[in-house]
């Protein structure tokens, strides 16, 4: 595990929920404006975030560390490294996913937004998206924690 | 429309509390705590998940009907998480073959 890029991609993702929260915040003072700069912010942020991520799977295919044929480790541990790291990629895999959807939710409220449908008294889809959002954050606080902080004493 | 919900301030606060947190239990993490280590991170992990939803999805500033069907879905996943973790952890205490 990195541990670099896992803390830095915790930092991102709390940011994109901040910026998200501000782009809540106009919403309910109905500024247009605002709500697009906050979305961009916070879709570039949550992009970032997939970059870095992508980034530290390739260095485990490089690694060796993918299951399957690529992988192999010297250790006598090896097959329980492996199931490890099946796990490891189905759980920030899923969570990935969800990120790319979150984005395309982003996008979506994005163009309401131009379009000008979203004022400071009809907001509820901004409301609602920014929910998705913070919930699949909480769900990479856990990852965080079940992933890369344990790997640093043993 | 107007829905409860926190300052800009508030929002910023529980930001950086939650970056404090971030950078307290990766430092924790350095520790060799024993069995403690998972008990310390998945608590802060727990702190910062409350933070999140309740700042950030400002559940502390709902009504309290929204609250209760919070804690609902809550109790729910700490019942499937007990059976799971009450068949993983068990494991092994009994000489089946192929456990």
């Amino acid at each position: 595990m990195n541990i670099l890029l896992g803390s830095i991609n915790t930092a991102l993702l709390l940011t994109s929920s901040l910026m998200l929260t501000f782009a809540e915040h106009s919403a309910q003072a109905g500024n247009r404006r605002m709500i697009a700069i906050f979305l961009i912010l916070t879709m570039v942020i949550g992009l970032v975030f997939l970059g870095l991520k992508f980034t530290e799977y390739y260095q485990h295919y490089q690694e060796h560390r993918a299951p399957g044929v690529w992988f192999s480790d010297p250790s006598p541990y090896a097959s329980s490294i492996q199931m490890f790291f099946v796990f490891y990629f189905i759980m920030t895999g899923l969570h990935a996913v969800h990120m790319i959807i979150g984005i395309g939710i982003l996008a979506g409220l994005l163009f309401r937004t131009v379009i000008g449908t979203m004022t400071a008294e009809y907001h509820s889809p901004i409301m609602f998206g920014g929910l998705y959002w913070h919930f699949v954050d909480i769900i990479w606080i856990f990852l965080y924690a079940i992933f890369y902080l344990p790997g640093l004493h043993l | 429309m107007n829905e409860p919900a926190p300052s800009l301030k508030k929002y910023i606060f529980a930001w950086l509390g939650l970056l404090g947190l971030t950078l307290l239990t990766t430092l924790i993490a350095f520790v060799n705590l024993g069995v403690w280590s998972t008990v310390i991170e998945i608590g802060i992990a727990t702190i910062m998940a409350s933070m999140v939803a309740g700042f950030l999805m400002h559940a502390f500033y709902e009504t309290r009907l929204i609250q209760i069907v919070i804690a609902t879905a809550l109790i729910w996943f700490l019942i499937m998480m007990t059976l799971t973790l009450g068949d993983y952890m068990t494991r092994g205490w009994l000489p089946f073959p192929g456990k």
